[in-house]
Formats: C-alpha cells, sequence, structure tokens
C-alpha cells in the first residue's frame, strides 16, 4: 500500500513537475490528496525551509552589527587556524622528514628504544 | 633522533596543550549545557504557545550563538598539536586515537554544525517543531563531540581493545566497542559533560541574578532562574555520583593517580578519605615523615569509594614505589627492569628482522610479549617518578569536591527562595550566585588537572611516558607559538567577554535600559 502511493506519486512527480506539487489539487486523483509520502511536497517544503533560513541569515548579517562582528571573527579564525599554523607553523613533523610510513616507524621505534639507556643520553 | 632528551621541549610541549585545552575548555562548557536549557525553554513555548518562554530561548539562543562563534575551531589547535609537537605518540597511537577523533569531526560536529544554522536563523522560518527539533540535535550533537573525546581520553587513561604490533611500533585497535564502552570513558564521559551542565546552569544564574540586582527583565530573569537552578541542581547531584564512579575506576587502573589524590603514602587496610588536610612541605617517599601537618578523616570511606569494601587495602605512594610482597605489589624498580627488556627486545626483534635471523626475531618477540605490559618503565630512571605532583593534585581534588558539594546546596537554596519569591529580599545569595561562575569553572579546571596532571609520568597509562611522546622539533619553537597562543586566545577570551557582556547589558529587547519590569 505504502509503496503504491510511493511509486504514484513519484509519477504525478514525473508528470507534472516541481512546480506543481503542493499547489495544484487539479489531479483529481485520491492518491494526489491524501499521499502521506508527497516527495514533491516534502522537497519542495524543504527547499523553501533551506532558502528561507539562508534569506534569514543574510538579512540578519545585513541588520545586525553583532552578527557581522561575530562573522568576521569566525573568518578571521579559521584563516588563522588553517592558513597560518596548518600552513607554516604547524606541519605534520614525520611525513615530511621521512619519505615512506616504513621510514617513519623506524624512526619511532628508534627513539622508543634508545631513550632508555643512560649511555646514549 | 631522541637521544637527548631536551626536557624543555617536553615541559614546554605539556604547557602549551594545557595552554590551549584551558582556552578551549572556557568555550565548551556553555555549548554543551546550554542548548539544553534554550531548547527546554522552548520547549514550553511550543507546548503552551506562551511567548515569554520563546523570548527566554531567544535571549539564551544570542549569548550561547556569541559564545559557539567565538569558541568554534579552538579545538583545531589541539589537533595540530599532535601532528607537531606529539609525534611520536601520534604514530603510536595514531589507529585508536583517530578514529574516535575522526567520528567527533564527521559525525557529531557536522551534525552540530548543520542544525545550529537552523537554530539561530529558523525563528519563525521553519516550523516550530522543526525548529524545536534543531535545538534539541545541536545540544545532541555537542554532547556527542564530547562523547568522541572523551572516549580518546579515556583510552589514554585506560588503555584497552588494542594490540601493539612491534613491526611498525603501533597500537592496533583490535576491539572498537572496548574502546568505546571502557567504563573509565563512560565514567569520564558523563562526569565531564555533567560539569558543563553545571557551568552552564551557572551562567544563567549569574545573568539572572545580575539582572535582579538591578531590578531589571525580572521575568525573565525568575523564569531562568528556576530553569537553572533545576538543571543545575540535578547535574550536580549527577555529578557526585559519576565523580564516584570516576574515583572508583581511579582505585582500580590507576593506583598511583589515587595515592596522589589522597596524599596517601603509606597504604593501609581501611583507609579512611581525607576530608581536609595540610600536607607536609619537602615530604618525600620514604623519609618516615608525617605527611600531613593536619588531616580530619572520614574512617574507612576511601577503602569504601575505592573497592567498594570497608576493609580493602588501598596503595600509598611507598607501596608502588617500593613494592609490597604482602599485597601483591611490585616495585617500581623491578617494573624498570623488565620494561627496559620489553625495550631491548624490541630493538632486538627488529635488527633480527632486518638480518632475516628468523630465530633470533622469534625469540626477542617473545621476551618482548612476555613483558610488553611494562614497557613504558623501560623509559623511566627514577622509580620515584611514578608518583605524579601529589600537592598539586591533593589541594585541586579538595578543591573540586569541595565546590561541588557547595554547589549543590546553592542551587537547592537558589530555587527555593526563587520559588517562594524571596529570593529578591536575599541580594547576598544574587551576589554569590554571580561570583559562583568562575569557581564554576575553577572546579573544572581543579579536576583536569587532577585527571591529566594525575596521569604523569604518562601519557598512555603505563604504555608511553610523555618524554617519549614529543617530537624531536626545537624547544624555542615551542615556546615561540605558546606565546603566540598566549596572545590570540587571550584576544579570542577578551572578545568573548567584551561582546557578551554588552549584549547581557542591552538584555533581550536589545536595550540598555528597560524589559519586563514586573
Amino acid at each position: 500500500m505504502l509503496l503504491n502511493k510511493l511509486r504514484l506519486s513519484f509519477r504525478v512527480f514525473l508528470k507534472k513537475g516541481f512546480s506543481k506539487f503542493g499547489t495544484s489539487k487539479t489531479s483529481g486523483s485520491w492518491v494526489y490528496h491524501s499521499c502521506l509520502f508527497n516527495m514533491g511536497k516534502m522537497l519542495k517544503g524543504f527547499l523553501n525551509s533551506f532558502v528561507s533560513i539562508f534569506v534569514s541569515g543574510y538579512q540578519m548579517f545585513r541588520r545586525s552589527r553583532l552578527a557581522r562582528i561575530l562573522l568576521i571573527i569566525v573568518v578571521v579564525k579559521f584563516l588563522v587556524f588553517f592558513g597560518l599554523l596548518k600552513g607554516f607553523l604547524y606541519p605534520r613533523f614525520l611525513e615530511p622528514h621521512y619519505e615512506s610510513e616504513q621510514q617513519q616507524s623506524e624512526q619511532v621505534i628508534r627513539d622508543f628504544t634508545t631513550t632508555h639507556k643512560p649511555s646514549e643520553q | 633522533m631522541i637521544e637527548n632528551l631536551d626536557m624543555a621541549l617536553v615541559n614546554w610541549s605539556r604547557g602549551q596543550f594545557a595552554l590551549v585545552a584551558f582556552y578551549h575548555w572556557l568555550f565548551i562548557p556553555l555549548t554543551l549545557g546550554m542548548t539544553y536549557i534554550i531548547a527546554f525553554a522552548q520547549t514550553i513555548h511550543v507546548r503552551t504557545g506562551n511567548p515569554e518562554w520563546e523570548r527566554i530561548a531567544k535571549f539564551w539562543a544570542k549569548l550561547f550563538g556569541i559564545n559557539f562563534a567565538i569558541g568554534v575551531g579552538t579545538g583545531i589547535i589541539l589537533g595540530l598539536e599532535f601532528g607537531t609537537n606529539w609525534s611520536n605518540y601520534s604514530w603510536i597511537s595514531g589507529d585508536i586515537f583517530g578514529a574516535p577523533l575522526a567520528a567527533e569531526g564527521i559525525l557529531a560536529f557536522f551534525l552540530e554544525s548543520t542544525f545550529v544554522a537552523v537554530m539561530f536563523f529558523g525563528w519563525g522560518k521553519v516550523s516550530k517543531k522543526f525548529h524545536l527539533v534543531s535545538i534539541y540535535l545541536v545540544a545532541f550533537g555537542a554532547s556527542l563531540s564530547a562523547l568522541w573525546i572523551l572516549v580518546a581520553n579515556g583510552w589514554m587513561n585506560y588503555p584497552v581493545g588494542m594490540v601493539f604490533n612491534p613491526d611498525n611500533a603501533r597500537h592496533e585497535m583490535v576491539d572498537f566497542w572496548a574502546v568505546l564502552f571502557s567504563p573509565y570513558a563512560v565514567n569520564k564521559f558523563l562526569h565531564t559533560i555533567t560539569s558543563g551542565f553545571v557551568i552552564s546552569s551557572f551562567f544563567i544564574v549569574a545573568v539572572s541574578a545580575w539582572y535582579i540586582l538591578k531590578g531589571r527583565n525580572l521575568m525573565l530573569a525568575k523564569r531562568s532562574m528556576v530553569v537553572a537552578a533545576t538543571f543545575g541542581l540535578i547535574s550536580s547531584i549527577f555529578l557526585a555520583t559519576t565523580g564516584d564512579g570516576s574515583a572508583y575506576w581511579v582505585a582500580q587502573k590507576q593506583p598511583a593517580k589515587l595515592a596522589a589524590m589522597e596524599g596517601l603514602y603509606e597504604g593501609e587496610e581501611g583507609a579512611g578519605l581525607v576530608a581536609i588536610g595540610m600536607l607536609r612541605p619537602g615530604k618525600e617517599i620514604g623519609d618516615g615523615q608525617n605527611a600531613f601537618i593536619f588531616k580530619i578523616e572520614i574512617p574507612k570511606l576511601l577503602s569504601v569509594l575505592g573497592y567498594r569494601n570497608a576493609d580493602a587495602f588501598v596503595p600509598g605512594a611507598e607501596d608502588l614505589v617500593l613494592g609490597n610482597e604482602a599485597q601483591g605489589i611490585m616495585s617500581a624498580e623491578e617494573k624498570i627492569r623488565r620494561g627496559r627488556l620489553a625495550l631491548d627486545a624490541l630493538a632486538g626483534y627488529k635488527e633480527a628482522v632486518a638480518l632475516d635471523d628468523e630465530a633470533g626475531a622469534l625469540a626477542s618477540r617473545a621476551v618482548f610479549e612476555e613483558n610488553y605490559y611494562y614497557m613504558g618503565y623501560g623509559h623511566l630512571f627514577d622509580p620515584n617518578g611514578i608518583i605524579p605532583n601529589v600537592p598539586f593534585i591533593f589541594y585541586s581534588f579538595r578543591i573540586m569536591v569541595m565546590l561541588g558539594f557547595a554547589f549543590i546546596a546553592l542551587f537547592l537554596l537558589l530555587l527555593y527562595l526563587t520559588v517562594t519569591n524571596k529570593l529578591e529580599e536575599n541580594r547576598w545569595l544574587l551576589w554569590v550566585g554571580i561570583f559562583s561562575l568562575p569557581l564554576a569553572f575553577l572546579a573544572s579546571m581543579a579536576g583536569w588537572i587532577v585527571a591529566e596532571v594525575g596521569r604523569q609520568p604518562w601519557t598512555i597509562q603505563g604504555l608511553l611516558p610523555t618524554m617519549v611522546s614529543t617530537s624531536n622539533i626545537n624547544a624555542n619553537a615551542v615556546i615561540l607559538t605558546f606565546i603566540m597562543f598566549a596572545v590570540l586566545l587571550t584576544i579570542l577570551v577578551l572578545a568573548e567577554y567584551k561582546i557578551m557582556l554588552t549584549a547581557i547589558r542591552r538584555g533581550p529587547d536589545n536595550k540598555e535600559k528597560g524589559g519586563d519590569n514586573v
């Protein structure tokens, strides 16, 4: 039953296109009116909400000085973290120094097995 | 190579990690707890249709947003430090430590970040129920982030679910569920997350108390006070319960940390818990001096809390360092000897493999596996080094516990006086409510000191000491970045302080004065 409704709903979507969904009551089909899984309606509702949230966010940043300050802080912070820190100050230590994983593991084992020998301190 | 161990490098690397973690933790608790309080207020609004509750939810969401925007990403620095400052640790434990961190990034952070947008910008734009679900998902996402991080941290304190592969020097995960549901990790998660709830509650209590003192936004302040005091009371009682669970697992798996927490040098059966005490400065292991100048002890309580048995033996620092045959405790010196056997066997194994000496490799591997459990001890030179800094841990633990119990009483009093409408008559309590916010942070930081400094000298308990975990980089580079982070993060905290105070001063109606005075 449920699958059948889904299938019919999908057919209506293919026939009428996205714009008719959720607004038109002309199809006359009971499936069209009662279908719980009207995918087009759901999709349209989702997209409407998404656009509405985006517009609301945009308006908030235009209207509110606080929102703009916070946005600048977030952008500058991430530029510093990923641009400056990750790029220049915090490279991975092992990878650039030792080409293969084998060399990296040998280096770690060398560190690991020599620190306990007083003669090598 | 680390043939010449640079302790300045080790200490500065530790200091840098502690510094960043400290600043990171200033932001996290508010994210953890405030979302639940906002969700609660909005739930009442959705169920009753009362617009006042939506106004309350919106106001706290605005302050949450400031904290979220300024705090988000400060944890990234910690992740970068692993690869640069702690490359040996990252290599040895990356297979295990990496999995929860990746899960945190992919599952939790994206969940939180996606729905945070709906939470901030979706007021009146999406259906109320969908918006409410989004707030709950933000709260759930924040808790899930904390879960993965604390699972990784729990594993460092009690390593389970892995085997050490001597061929590539890595701990390899064999049981993900053992890592995820390790009792140590579960208790740590519950204890830490509830401490975040308590701090969030105090944040709302402090702001509400300030409004009541100023006679502004009284409706919002009193309702918020009731919600925050109730949430804080439940959280702080749960915090005490999970603290008991944490102490139990510390006793089982980290006896040296427990000895430091209690200033216990000589182990005893039916050990008491020191309620208040002052340690004797300069006390050393085996010097025969009394560890305390004075103390008030609750008889047998330490044995009960640590072993669920009033007569159980609790080992002291001297038992752990010098050994106690009667109690079956091996001396630190013997553990160091066995650890060195394991490390020499590991080196021998690698050499034999390189020379295609199969018999030699098998023999070395057998010796290694026999002594693997003590591997980390092989790096230590001083047996006394297995005990962390006793006074630091002892006093930090007492600060945390005393403040924790004081918070229960304070929340109870605040709740009672608010619901009986007597809060405004007790202005001193409102001031106490305001000053409890820094005290809640202090208690939380003291807890972290007990957990992390108490684990020293280990990065991974018993298996990897901190001094072997670092990269072979120049200590000056670490000092330079330490100063840079101190400046950068202080600016961020000051920015949060300034923006937050301005938003609080303006209040829910975005005005300097006025509001819904009743």
